[in-house]
């Protein structure tokens, strides 16, 4: 036989829970939504396992490559000709080595391609470290027992080259730089503990884009990068209040203004 | 909408006990719709009377929700997704309540002057109310998983994630502190 007090504590509390939340039909939008929530933390899942799987795979290919090259039955190497014209791509058959035999009626072949061909974008000669764009090749790879049948073309991918930065500190407050569309602005500004500066502020967010400049600034420093973004003139600020500004009483020591006006042009 | 089907007996947690039986194969979709519109209501309930906060319950039953049919691939028995949701609500209001201790004694104080709560709970209500919050968190969970979702001890062992024997125990405290606390309000105010 149900308790009494059971019983009034379930009606008192089933009464206050539908109180709060009087009985209604769920909002058709809210049920949408956590299916297109639910879709898209799935995207995620799946691109984050993916991305997993996939540098675990360079990393162990790498790892392969990196070895010594006697424990492989075979070896391919791809090499970019000093003058840039041909690339030539190179299996080698090393022979018997553990417990895998190479295919001993196929020597050693060689295929070569105009780079044109190849897709690859050859470096100018003349070009400086600074100033050419990064051209990566794959490495090396090495395939166990794999017949020489369908040697791979080498892929090459080029980044678009990137202008150069230019690096601004504190003793440069008070001038104007001119900076091309797409050209960053680096602001290092160095201060201490008891100086500190303020983080540099643009006055136009439109001509100048906030980037992250990647480093991690020293206690009272300031670093900021922006990216110009559109043609016109804006000014960036910031300031360096000594900290016993502060304290009580504060000190008179004067703060300092660093003003930069930047011109972007086309 | 997604394309991959889920095939299988559904138990009457899902789509009721005439269907029992029934073999059924529906989208991962439309399940998720159905399970929404069967549990969303009662584990507000349940969660508002866990963390005092309608809003905050709101969130965390979604939340559930989110999680639950996001790891669906995870589920050993989607059969019991009802349970698995519970499990899901009690833990992140757990979480909640654990990580946010400065926010829940706001929420509390908030709560016993939201005027919603006082123009929908009489004395009485409000009386029940506060001597639910008043109990430790263990026992507030028996208590609310045995009397309001009218879960029998098995179950509340499972949504809560320990023993049954503990679930007893943690049953017959607070139930003993409600009715001393019920008992003296109702003496003060007779």
């Amino acid at each position: 036989m149900p308790d009494p007090f059971d019983e009034r504590l379930q009606r008192v509390l089933a009464n206050v829970a539908s109180a709060l939340h009087p009985s209604r039909p769920p909002d058709p939008i809210a049920v949408n939504l956590l299916v297109d929530q639910v879709h898209r933390r799935r995207h995620r899942q799946r691109l984050v396992q993916s991305g997993v799987l996939l540098t675990s795979a360079v990393l162990a290919l790498g790892l392969f490559v990196g070895a010594p090259g006697p424990a492989s039955p075979s070896q391919r190497v791809n090499s970019l000709g000093q003058d840039g014209a041909a690339i030539t791509t190179t299996t080698v058959y090393l022979g018997a080595t553990g417990t895998s035999e190479a295919p001993s009626d196929q020597g050693p072949t060689t295929s070569t391609c105009p780079a044109s061909r190849c897709g690859v974008r050859t470096l100018p000669p003349t070009a400086t470290p600074t100033t050419t764009p990064h051209a990566t090749t794959t490495a090396p790879t090495v395939l166990a027992n794999t017949p020489p049948t369908a040697p791979t073309t080498t892929t090459t991918t080029t980044r678009p080259p990137s202008r150069e930065m230019i690096s601004v500190t504190e003793s440069n407050s008070g001038e104007t730089i001119n900076l091309s569309l797409g050209q960053s602005v680096r602001f290092l500004l160095s201060g201490s503990s008891s100086d500190r500066w303020s983080a540099p502020i643009t006055s136009d967010a439109g001509i100048l884009k906030a980037q992250p400049s990647g480093i991690l600034p020293t206690k009272g420093s300031a670093v900021a990068q922006y990216r110009g973004a559109a043609v016109g003139q804006a000014t960036v600020s910031a300031s360096q209040d000594p900290t016993c500004r502060n304290s009580n009483p504060p000190c008179g020591l004067p703060s300092r203004l660093f003003t930069l006006t930047v011109a972007v042009g086309g | 909408m997604a394309t991959n089907s889920i095939k299988g007996t559904w138990g009457g947690n899902l789509v009721g006990t005439s269907e029992a039986t029934a073999d059924v194969t529906a989208t991962r979709d439309e399940l998720m719709v159905l399970l929404f519109h069967r549990n969303h209501l009662r584990l507000c309930r349940l969660a508002t009377l866990l963390v005092s906060d309608p809003a905050r319950a709101e969130e965390i039953v979604q939340e559930a929700f989110l999680r639950t049919f996001s790891g669906w691939s995870r589920l050993r028995d989607p059969d019991c997704a009802d349970a698995y949701l519970r499990r899901a609500v009690v833990n992140l209001c757990r979480s909640r309540l654990r990580r946010r201790q400065v926010e829940r004694t706001g929420n509390e104080a908030a709560w016993r002057r939201d005027s919603m709560a006082a123009e929908v709970l009489d004395d009485t209500q409000m009386m029940v109310m506060d001597a639910v919050q008043a109990l430790p968190p263990r026992q507030r969970e028996a208590v609310l998983l045995h009397y309001l979702a009218g879960l029998s001890g098995p179950e509340v062992a499972a949504a809560m994630g320990c023993a049954e024997g503990t679930v007893k125990s943690q049953l017959s405290k607070g139930r003993a502190a409600l009715a001393r606390t019920l008992r003296t309000e109702e003496e003060s105010r007779a």
